[in-house]
């Protein structure tokens, strides 16, 4: 194959990447549009069920953001020049998946224009505010060391202290979880475990979505990679997703055990829903890929388990919203006040939902493209 | 704290579910399609108005919900911008329309669930034109609304609508920090119990047993 024909070709799947995923986020503009001129109320969301699908997606992306900058950091952190091709990747991921998740919030109040009083009247008891402040930390950190690592490809001492606080802040994604674990009126929610286990489902996201990313990277011969190079992010994932499922144990049992008419009830809607137990299946299946010699090193085994992995933690993610509406505290019957059917997602919501996640990918392989994020490799 | 307490009493022994008093809040609130701030509840059956138990051994009853003031309030803790807070004369927590943002935490904090409503639509009338007091809250879409004891009424040395409509006389209003008060006589004399106090709310809503 000649070089001419080799570019050809690389364009052409560019072009498909980008048409792709550009559609997708057409998809998602006309639906914020509709739910713009229509109101709040074409999502199905309702008076007992008032956080749904834009919430899950939220917290989804907050974690692939503050799991990416803990990647991101570590190589720096511990001088592990073969990681270091990872850092730039993972802190431009970390900063890309903060925006997805800001605009997921966007979307789910019902006056964005009126967000500007989080800033005028903020009230620093709440933890969603909390959640903003962290959130906008994050994004001034991980531009600073995405831009400082982009500079040099030495270890300097302001690069080593910018790791450290990207370090920080990515731990710091337990505060979104304290937006729920806070919450007495939510068995499921108010649980110290829920901090952890969003921390815990930050690095496993993270961990799929750098797999993902460096095997397809490597298929257009942007980065170049041995093949164990991957093996301790095949690892960190294969073991976040562990103790992710060791949490989800945890969880059932600490439930069914209290016997609280509540708890068990939310154990009873736990084990009939078929998305806990597709959850629990990837959950298990991603591990036994990820550890399998057969399959841990062979690129395209290790897409597939990424994948699987990040659709795992998408739904559970949509569980944990829907566990926490799952049982109301008081259950006497009266006027409706919302529909009796279970939360299901509208299409505005998906078609919100698909958007953002094209986005998402519309401008990772944006910067892909035009950024020098893969530079340090080919030299 | 508060100079007044304000709370309610309601006397499950007395109230007949007959839902004047959610009919009424509906009313004199102009509370568009779909909201109700005071609800009439059946405790025990499968629906509304059923009673639990088998034949011939069945009981009735009900309880009204709807905000409980709480003492402690979980609402006013998450709202990231004070749209929520309590008036500090009275004890009443309020919910400024003009400052919510719409993001709905409060509703996810309370433990109460459906005492605060969301408009999720530009509120519509079934009668076409407002009804109720005059100067009842203006509702906005996108904004969380709930009971505010009637503040408007309140302001005017009135009790809430609910108090003055019900007509097995199973409601009372009053200052709970007056030990004269019908309210507190009431508490003092009556075993009564609030809701969900495991919570750690404080409700400001008794019912008499």
């Amino acid at each position: 194959m000649n070089t001419t024909q080799n570019k050809t070709q690389k364009n052409s799947s560019l072009a498909i990447w980008l048409g792709l995923t550009g559609l997708l986020t057409l998809i998602g503009i006309a639906a914020w549009i509709v739910q713009l001129v229509k109101g709040i109320g074409i999502t199905n969301q309702s008076n007992l069920e008032p956080w749904g699908i834009y919430i899950a997606g939220f917290i989804f992306f907050m974690g692939l953001s503050a799991g990416s900058l803990v990647l991101a950091a570590l190589p720096v952190l511990f001088d592990l020049p073969k990681f270091r091709p990872y850092a730039k990747i993972a802190a431009f991921v970390a900063l890309i998946a903060l925006i997805a998740g800001g605009l997921f919030i966007l979307v789910d109040v019902g006056k964005p224009e009126r967000l500007w009083r989080l800033v005028r009247f903020a009230h620093l008891g709440s933890p969603m505010l909390w959640d903003l402040l962290v959130t906008i930390v994050y994004l001034i950190i991980s531009t600073l060391f995405l831009r400082r690592l982009m500079g040099s490809s030495k270890t300097d001492g302001m690069l080593k202290v910018l790791a450290w606080l990207a370090l920080a802040a990515g731990i710091a994604d337990m505060v979104t979880g304290f937006v729920f674990a806070t919450q007495v009126a939510h068995a499921f929610w108010y649980s110290a475990v829920q901090p952890i286990s969003f921390f815990v489902a930050a690095l496993g996201s993270a961990g799929a979505i750098i797999l993902l990313v460096m095997v397809v990277l490597k298929a257009s011969g942007k980065v170049a990679l041995d093949c164990c190079d991957l093996q301790p992010v095949v690892n960190l994932t294969a073991i976040a997703l562990v103790i992710d499922l060791l949490l989800v144990a945890s969880e059932i049992i600490t439930l069914a055990f209290t016997r609280s008419v509540n708890s068990l009830e939310l154990v009873r809607f736990m084990v009939a829903s078929p998305l806990y137990w597709f959850e629990v299946a990837t959950g298990l299946i991603v591990i036994v890929l990820l550890l399998l010699p057969a399959t841990r090193r062979v690129p395209s085994w290790i897409a597939f388990a990424a994948v699987l992995a990040l659709v795992d933690l998408a739904v559970k993610r949509f569980l944990f919203i829907q566990m926490g509406f799952a049982e109301p505290n008081i259950q006497y019957a009266g006027v409706a006040i919302a529909p009796s059917r279970a939360y299901i997602p509208s299409l505005v919501e998906w078609g919100l939902v698909i958007g953002l996640v094209g986005l998402f990918t519309l401008l990772l392989v944006i910067g892909f493209r035009t950024l020098r994020l893969s530079a340090e490799q080919k030299a | 704290m508060a100079s007044k307490h304000y709370v309610i009493v309601i006397d499950t022994e007395a109230c007949i579910g007959c839902h004047t008093c959610s009919v009424a809040c509906k009313v004199e609130n102009n509370l568009s399609d779909g909201k109700w701030w005071n609800r009439t509840l059946t405790v025990g059956g499968n629906g509304m108005d059923t009673p639990s138990g088998i034949f011939p051994n069945l009981q009735m009853g009900f309880i009204t919900l709807a905000c409980q003031h709480c003492e402690n309030p979980a609402c006013i803790k998450v709202c990231p911008v004070g749209a929520t807070y309590k008036d500090e004369t009275t004890g009443v927590v309020m919910q400024d329309y003009d400052k919510c943002i719409g993001c709905r935490y409060c509703m996810v904090a309370c433990p109460y669930n459906g005492v605060r409503q969301f408009n999720w639509q530009a509120p519509v009338y079934s009668t076409g034109f407002p009804v109720g007091s005059a100067d009842a809250p203006v509702h906005q879409q996108s904004t969380v609304e709930k009971c505010t004891f009637c503040a408007h009424r309140l302001a005017k040395g009135e009790q809430p609508f609910c108090i003055d409509v019900c007509p097995s006389h199973a409601r009372a209003f009053g200052d709970l920090n007056d030990p004269n008060s019908e309210v507190s006589k009431l508490l003092l004399r009556r075993a009564h119990f609030q809701l969900l106090p495991e919570k750690g709310t404080n409700p400001s809503v008794y019912f008499l047993t």
